[in-house]
């Protein structure tokens, strides 16, 4: 069965910064590429981050401080890799549970259950 | 695992030099990002140049509009606070002439005042979808808009909008009033296309030309010819490729054909 990918849509953008934290959180350092790739195979497909989302969020990150970036050449081109900072993995801490709240209450307000 | 060559770093960067994207912070990232796209589609088996079109394909149309607003949010602001200072200019202006009137009210016509205020009265309300075809008498329209096979690359792909099968050099109108924003050249894509802005939630594309008739800032009327039909980007016979763009999403251009 082909599986449309959901590209970046306005539930995906919600979610963006929490799904970077979190990918930085377990795999260390990444480029934005990278991070396309992982999201694609985590998500068995399902997502699929788009470069006009996901830049303007990585850099959104880095000015607030969550985030820092290094540089390493690969060849003749620039490679910039991403990392977490300390306020950073506080952050993602944070926000991982804010949505399995979000998640709950959403369960709860799609499927209500039948009155007893 | 392939590598780019020189060769090829330098043809993806002329083509992002071809975007405007060639510079502002996003620069180094967007190159690598392209380069790693190309390499993975090489590492499939895939030529250069197939394995580029199909990373411009998802690259180019997907988003580019909202990196290259993310570039020019810094002129923006610029342009916002220049605005603000020509309204306020403008509206001392309208004040002084309304006042002028009032005094001259009791000899004369008060002519001055309502010419001021119409052009911008008009501006404000022009809001209008495309209404007709940008070609005219028989069109056929050989590729619809939504999923099919696509012709050169032979896989199962999104078509932003429709074809029209037309002969080379044929007429191409602009399907709605507006300001041309984009007067572009892309051999390994659109080809020569024109991008119209109609109002605020319509935009027209119109690709694939032979002939570009309009420059950047031109304003043009409903029907006034822009261009003529071609074969200038990845394309396989002459054909005029129209696009529909509704608040920044590519809707079916067949819905806007006729009033």
């Amino acid at each position: 069965m082909y599986i449309c990918p959901m590209k970046t849509n306005e539930l995906l953008r919600g979610t963006l910064k929490t799904i970077i934290l979190n990918l930085l959180a377990e795999h260390g350092r990444m480029y934005g590429y990278e991070m396309v790739q992982k999201v694609r195979e985590q998500s068995a497909g399902a997502f699929e981050l788009t470069e006009g989302a996901l830049y303007p969020a990585l850099h959104k990150l880095v000015a607030d401080g969550l985030l820092v970036t290094e540089k390493e050449m690969i060849g003749k081109r620039v490679r910039k890799y991403y990392r977490l900072t300390p306020v950073g993995s506080e952050a993602r801490i944070d926000k991982v549970h804010e949505f399995q709240k979000f998640v709950r209450a959403m369960q709860l307000l799609l499927n209500p259950k039948p009155a007893t | 695992m392939i590598q780019l060559n020189e060769q090829q770093l330098f043809s993806i960067e002329k083509i992002l030099e071809e975007q405007g994207l060639n510079d502002g912070p996003l620069k180094e990232e967007l190159l690598d990002h392209l380069c790693c796209q190309v390499e993975q589609a090489m590492d499939g088996g895939m030529l250069f140049h197939q394995a580029l079109q199909q990373s411009l394909d998802t690259f180019q149309e997907d988003e580019m509009k909202e990196l290259q607003q993310h570039f020019s949010n810094n002129s923006n602001q610029k342009r916002s606070i220049m605005m603000k200072v020509s309204l306020f200019a403008l509206s001392v202006l309208l004040l002084v002439a309304i006042n002028f009137n009032r005094n001259e009210i009791l000899d004369q016509e008060p002519v001055e005042g309502p010419e001021l205020v119409a052009p911008i009265i008009s501006h404000v309300l022009l809001a209008d979808p495309p209404t007709i075809s940008p070609l005219r008498g028989d069109v056929k329209i050989t590729s619809g808009f939504g999923m099919r096979l696509h012709p050169v690359h032979k896989v199962k792909k999104q078509h932003k909008g429709i074809d029209f099968k037309a002969a080379m050099g044929t007429p191409v109108y602009a399907t709605s009033g507006g300001i041309v924003k984009k007067v572009g050249n892309m051999p390994k894509g659109y080809g020569k296309h024109i991008i119209i802005e109609h109002d605020d939630h319509f935009k027209t594309l119109y690709a694939q030309l032979s002939q570009m008739d309009v420059k950047v800032g031109d304003e043009v009327k409903r029907g006034d010819q822009i261009g003529a039909v071609g074969s200038s980007g990845l394309s396989t016979a002459p054909h005029l490729h129209y696009e529909v763009i509704k608040d920044g999403v590519r809707v079916d251009p067949e819905e806007y054909l006729r009033p």
